[in-house]
C-alpha cells in the first residue's frame, strides 16, 4: 500500500514535466528520423540480410519505443546521492531502497513511454509516408500476436536495465566518481544493445561479446519479438533468459547494496 | 580579447583543480564519441558504398563533422544553461551586470572544457582518412582551416541564434536550439543519401549540411563551389545571432522575486 501511494504521488510529481518529456521525445526522433533515413538508403542499395526494407525500418521505430520505456538514470542519480552524500536522506525512508528505486523509475518511465511511444508512432508514420521510405506500395507488417509476449518482454527488460544500472551507479561508493564508468556503460549500451544496428548485422567477434553483456536483453531481444522476427516458442526461450538475467543482476544488486550501506559514512552536524 | 582570455584561463584552472575528476571527464567524452564511431565503422565495414561514397570518403565527411561537432561542445556548451539555469533561476542578472557584452559572460564564465572527444575522432580521421585520399596538399590544408573556422562560426551563429530566439520569445525550452542541436547529426553524413525535403532542410533553412557534408565535399574535390556558401554565409549568420542576441537580452525580464 504503502508503495502504491509512493508511486502515484511520484507520478502526479513527474506529469508537471511533460511539456519537457514531449520535447526530449521529438527531438530524439530525429535521431530516429536520421536513422531510418541511413537505413533506408543502404537498404535500396544492398541487401540487408535477414530484414526487408520494411522489417529494417519497424525494427528501428519499435526498438525506439523500447527504449523510451526502459530509458532510467538510476546509474547517475544513485552515483550522485552517493557523491553529493545525500545517499543518507533517503536511508532514513521507511522503505526498503531498491524497490524505493524501481517505483521512481516506474513513476517516471510511465510517462515517458506515454510521450515517446506516441510522437514516435506518429512522427514516424509521416515521415515514412512523406519521404517514401518504404518501396513504392508496401506497408509497415502489423504488429500481430507476439505483442502480447513483446509487452511482458520489455517489463522484463526494464528491470534488467534497473538492476544493470543501480549496480554501476552503486560502484560510486568505491570509486568516488562515476563519469567514466557511466559513459563506458553508455558505450556499451549505445554499441551492444542492437538500438543503432541490429546484432545479427554485427561482426562476429562483437556478437560474441554482446551474447555475455546484459544490454541485447534490454533492446535488441524485446524488439525482435514484437516485431514478430522471433518465433512464438523462440519468444518464449528468450523471455525465459531475460528473467534469469534480472534474477541474477538483482541479486548481485541487494549483496552490493548491503556491502555499500556499510561502507557508508555520513558527515555533518 | 584580453577579456575572454582571462575568463578562459579562470575557468580551466577551476576544472583542473579536480584533477581526477578532470581526466575522466575527458576519459568518458571520448568513449562516448567511440560508440558514434563505432556505429559508423561497422556500418561502413558492412556496406562500404552509401549512396555512391565510399567507405573513406564517409569517413572523410564523419570526421569533418566531428571537427565543427567539437568545436561548439568546447567552446557552446554553456549555450545549454540558458534557458533553465541563466533565464528561469536569474542569473542572467549577475552576467549584466559585468563590463563585458553578456554573450562572452555566458560563453566563458561556465565553460567546460574536458568535452574534447569530438574535436579529437575528427582530428584523428582527417588526418588519416585525408592522407589516405591523398586530400592534403598545402591548398587543401589552407583551404580545410579556412572551412572549419567558417563552419564553425556558422554552426555556433545558429546556436545562438536559436538560444537568442528562445530569450525573445520566453521559450526556457530553446525549441530551435534543441532543433539545430538535432538536426546536426544529419550533418554526419552525406546529404545525397537523404530525401530531397530532407537535404533542402539542411542545406537551405538549418544550413548545418554547410558545416561539414560541403566544405568536405570541397576538399575531396568532388565540388567547390558550395565552400564559398559556407564562407560566405558565416559572417552573416554571425551578426544575425549576435543582432538576435541583443534584442533577446533586452528584452529579458529579470525573475524577481
Amino acid at each position: 500500500m504503502r508503495y502504491i501511494s509512493l508511486y502515484a504521488a511520484m507520478m502526479r510529481q513527474h506529469s508537471r514535466f511533460s511539456p519537457s518529456m514531449f520535447l526530449m521525445a521529438v527531438s530524439d526522433f530525429f535521431s530516429l528520423g536520421l536513422l531510418l533515413a541511413i537505413w533506408s538508403a543502404i537498404s535500396r542499395q544492398h541487401q540487408i540480410p535477414g530484414y526487408t526494407p520494411q522489417q529494417i525500418v519497424l525494427y528501428m521505430i519499435v526498438a525506439r519505443v523500447v527504449q523510451a520505456g526502459v530509458r532510467n538514470r538510476v546509474d547517475r542519480d544513485l552515483a550522485n546521492l552517493i557523491y553529493r552524500g545525500n545517499l543518507a536522506q533517503e536511508l532514513r525512508l521507511p522503505v526498503n531502497h531498491q524497490l524505493y528505486t524501481v517505483i521512481k523509475v516506474l513513476s517516471r518511465n510511465g510517462w515517458s513511454f506515454l510521450y515517446g511511444a506516441t510522437v514516435t508512432v506518429v512522427l514516424s508514420t509521416l515521415f515514412i509516408r512523406g519521404m517514401r521510405l518504404v518501396p513504392e506500395g508496401s506497408v509497415l507488417p502489423a504488429l500481430g500476436p507476439e505483442m502480447l509476449l513483446g509487452l511482458p518482454a520489455v517489463s522484463v527488460a526494464l528491470g534488467l536495465s534497473v538492476s544493470s544500472n543501480y549496480c554501476i551507479g552503486l560502484l560510486a561508493m568505491w570509486t568516488r566518481t562515476q563519469k567514466g564508468i557511466a559513459h563506458l556503460k553508455d558505450l556499451l549500451f549505445a554499441v551492444l544493445s542492437g538500438a543503432l544496428i541490429p546484432l545479427d548485422l554485427f561482426p562476429d567477434w562483437l556478437r560474441q561479446i554482446s551474447a555475455v553483456m546484459p544490454y541485447r536483453w534490454i533492446v535488441y531481444e524485446p524488439t525482435r519479438i514484437l516485431t514478430g522476427l522471433s518465433t512464438p516458442g523462440e519468444a518464449l526461450r528468450l523471455l525465459a533468459i531475460q528473467c534469469l538475467w534480472v534474477l541474477g543482476l538483482g541479486l548481485v544488486s541487494s549483496l552490493a547494496w548491503k556491502r555499500a550501506v556499510r561502507k557508508l559514512e555520513v558527515h555533518g552536524e | 580579447m584580453r577579456v575572454i582570455w582571462a575568463l578562459v584561463v579562470t575557468a580551466f584552472r577551476a576544472q583542473v583543480r579536480r584533477r581526477f575528476d578532470f581526466a575522466m571527464g575527458v576519459v568518458s567524452d571520448l568513449l562516448i564519441q567511440l560508440a558514434s564511431l563505432t556505429f559508423v565503422l561497422i556500418l561502413y565495414r558492412q556496406y562500404p558504398n552509401i549512396g555512391g561514397w565510399g567507405q573513406n570518403e564517409l569517413l572523410f565527411i564523419f570526421g569533418f563533422s566531428q571537427i565543427t561537432t567539437g568545436l561548439c561542445t568546447i567552446f557552446l556548451v554553456p549555450l545549454m544553461m540558458v534557458g533553465d539555469y541563466y533565464m528561469y533561476q536569474g542569473h542572467l542578472d549577475r552576467v549584466l551586470l559585468r563590463p563585458y557584452p553578456s554573450i562572452v559572460g555566458v560563453l566563458f564564465e561556465e565553460a567546460i572544457f574536458f568535452d574534447i572527444g569530438n574535436l579529437l575522432l575528427g582530428c584523428i580521421l582527417l588526418s588519416f582518412v585525408g592522407a589516405a585520399l591523398g586530400v592534403w596538399t598545402f591548398t587543401n590544408i589552407v583551404l580545410a582551416m579556412v572551412l572549419i573556422i567558417a563552419s564553425f562560426v556558422l554552426v555556433a551563429s545558429l546556436l545562438v541564434l536559436g538560444v537568442a530566439l528562445a530569450l525573445v520569445f520566453h521559450d526556457r525550452f530553446q525549441v530551435l536550439h534543441l532543433l539545430v542541436n538535432s538536426l546536426q547529426q544529419f550533418s554526419f553524413y552525406p546529404v545525397t543519401v537523404f530525401p530531397p525535403l530532407i537535404r533542402a532542410v539542411v542545406t537551405y533553412v538549418i544550413p548545418v549540411a554547410l558545416s561539414s557534408y560541403y566544405p568536405a565535399v570541397v576538399l575531396l574535390g568532388r565540388d567547390s563551389s558550395a565552400a564559398w556558401a559556407t564562407i560566405a554565409l558565416a559572417p552573416a549568420l554571425l551578426g544575425l545571432s549576435l543582432l538576435m542576441w541583443n534584442i533577446g537580452i533586452s528584452r529579458y525580464e529579470s525573475t524577481g522575486n
